[in-house]
């Protein structure tokens, strides 16, 4: 038998865990300045529960249990800890701040090449709304990924009560406007100016769906929504998504924020903005988010709630693209005492000085370099030569990191 | 035209993706049209990239353009509808060139022992023959037919002359092979033209992309 693992999963060696582990913490670091607060959700979760809030994606994960549940595996950490606010802990105490690393299981279809289990970094902020808010969410997320260490990424944001706006005030039938919803979804342009060219349809609400469609940009994106819809009297809808870009201006990350509405999409879940991120060279969002004010209340808890999650594996592929992925060098001495108990009293003591030493495996004077280079060593040669204590120098040792 | 060089980001050669077979000669023209410098691509021979000031011209089988658009193996392409849909892929569709005009078609042998519409009455499933079974799937899901789909590579209209398929499902523009092999149409599935279509992220983040759209939407709009 050939020891594979299942298609799209995959082993994380020591080099790539220790770049996980890193950037992990230094999101974790951000997301705690915050008053982000740690929470983790059950790996199985009950189907049927999910699914009173939301449509649980047709790629989940499903299995029966000893007890004939229906079983789904983690699809995502939203519905989950939702879940665990409106049955756990109330609203009345909100706002919440939560933050999770968590795998995640997708099913995929065979020969796309993508992965079934993947790890999401996000956070859930429940209990408040309104610019402030928002504005939070986003810039959380830029700084995030600022952590990280990528550059030139950018955050694109729209915002579907804008959208929703502008199609209700167009008073067409419900399936035009379903139909005008899912170009937007599935960000088909063609369909989309299709759509607006319809005869009854009052052409300055067809120009400013396909104008909107079209947006891409900063600050001066505002004047050209502004200009689209206060004509038509809906300019109070932009005024939340303008308050929330000064506020990104002021917390210095706007910078790397876009306007662009051919993001807005799963339209039944979002209730106002959207957030996708993308970095040069990577053709996958990297993650995204918004709000979602109608989620707790399917679990019988009405609050108001947004959040992100970004994918940690797609994160460090658009690293390497960026040439960015560096392995950390780990400063270890190995040490070898005059007998077992020598050994372990010198290590125990470079310990508390809060030095990186292991226990040299062989006997004799001399450990192999290769050992050394095992643990990615770059050996300490300042207090090295101690009585008893074999301190290898390392030829190993790299310079700089490796893509 | 001048490819915008974009503000901070990396800059990287912009991959452009462009369809061998049918819709080839007009896909130059069009991006000529547009600005771009494709003197030579006219005949590439053998090649499979071309570089070209700052453009990387990929020259691929039309069914792999939604699989390299989607993975970023190419940031934009053009690419017949036909291929889109079927690939159930997620790219942005951003412009309709209008050329490569083609309709998706239901075709059954011109005189059968059988009809299929008896078979199915009679059976209670239609085999149907196609390359392209997403489409073929998600039209006979529409109006409540099963079907059996059998996936072929070429020379679809084969399958019912060999009493292998009732139907077939294909892309026809005029008729003719149709017609040769003695099928008839009987019904419409849904008609195609080319698209210049973007990688998701391509589109929101790389100017570039856009700058090439609205340019070939000028095009398209002053043919018409």
């Amino acid at each position: 038998m050939i020891a594979i693992t299942p298609r799209g999963f995959k082993d994380v060696l020591p080099e790539e865990a220790r770049i996980r582990e890193k950037l992990t913490r230094s999101v974790q670091d951000v997301l705690e300045l915050w008053g982000y607060a740690p929470i983790e959700t059950p790996t199985l979760e009950v189907l049927s529960v999910l699914e009173t809030a939301s449509q649980v994606d047709a790629g989940a994960f499903r299995l029966f249990d000893a007890d004939n549940k229906l079983l789904v595996l983690r699809p995502d950490v939203t519905l989950p800890v939702a879940r665990i606010v409106a049955s756990r802990l109330g609203t009345a105490d909100a706002p919440y701040r939560f933050r999770y690393v968590l795998p995640i299981f997708r099913e995929q279809e065979s020969l796309r090449g993508q992965a079934r289990e993947f790890t999401q970094i996000g956070i859930e902020q429940i209990g408040q709304e309104g610019p402030l808010s928002d504005a939070e969410v986003i810039t959380i997320l830029v700084e995030s990924l600022r952590a990280c260490g990528l550059r030139d990424f950018r955050v694109a944001i729209c915002s579907v009560a804008v959208l929703r706006a502008l199609v209700e005030a167009s008073s067409q039938a419900p399936a035009w406007g379903a139909a005008v919803l899912d170009a937007f979804h599935t960000s088909d342009i063609v369909a989309l100016d299709e759509l607006v060219a319809a005869p009854e349809l009052d052409p300055r609400y067809g120009a400013a769906l396909s104008a909107l469609i079209r947006i891409n940009g900063g600050k001066e994106a505002f004047a050209d929504v502004r200009n689209m819809v206060a004509d038509l009297g809906l300019s109070a809808a932009l005024e939340d998504m303008e308050r929330t870009w000064e506020l990104l201006e002021v917390a210095g990350v706007s910078e790397d924020v876009v306007v662009d509405f051919s993001i807005a999409s799963e339209l039944d879940y979002y209730t106002g903005l959207v957030m996708e991120a993308y970095a040069p060279g990577y053709g996958k969002p990297l993650g995204g988010g918004g709000r979602y004010d109608n989620l707790l209340a399917s679990f019988g808890a009405s609050a108001p709630a947004a959040g992100f999650a970004f994918s940690l594996e797609r994160v460090m592929a658009a690293l390497a693209e960026q040439n960015r992925l560096v392995s950390e060098q780990v400063g270890i001495q190995q040490v070898k005492g005059i007998d077992d108990a020598d050994t372990v009293r010198q290590v125990i003591e470079l310990h508390r000085a809060g030095k990186s030493a292991l226990i040299a495996a062989r006997k004799g004077a001399a450990v192999l370099p290769g050992e050394a280079q095992q643990e990615d060593a770059a050996i300490l040669t300042s207090d090295a030569q101690r009585e008893g204590a074999v301190i290898l120098p390392d030829d190993a040792q790299r310079e700089g990191g490796r893509s | 035209m001048m490819m915008d060089k974009v503000d901070t980001l990396v800059e990287r050669d912009l991959r452009i993706a462009i369809p061998k077979g049918s819709l080839y000669a007009d896909s130059i023209a069009m991006l000529a049209r547009a600005g771009l410098d494709m003197d030579g691509l006219d005949d590439p021979g053998r090649t499979l990239v071309w570089y070209k000031d700052g453009v990387r011209y990929l020259i691929l089988r039309p069914t792999d353009i939604p699989v390299f658009v989607a993975y970023g193996g190419a940031d934009c392409a053009i690419c017949g509808k036909d291929s889109i849909v079927e690939s159930e892929l997620d790219v942005v569709e951003l412009v309709d060139l209008g050329f490569g005009a083609c309709r998706f078609v239901v075709a059954e042998p011109e005189k059968s022992d059988r009809r299929a519409d008896d078979t199915y009455d009679r059976l209670g499933m239609l085999r149907v023959a196609t390359k392209y079974p997403h489409i073929t799937k998600a039209y006979y899901d529409r109006k409540g037919i099963q079907v059996d789909i059998i996936k072929l590579y070429g020379n679809i209209e084969l399958a019912p002359l060999c009493d292998m398929a009732d139907r077939i499902v294909d892309i026809t523009a005029t008729g003719t092979t149709l017609r040769e092999n003695h099928l008839r149409i009987v019904d419409d599935v849904l008609s195609s033209t080319a698209r210049f279509i973007g990688n998701p992220a391509a589109v929101r983040i790389d100017r570039r992309v856009r700058t090439i759209a609205s340019a070939l939407a000028t095009c398209v709009k002053g043919q018409e």
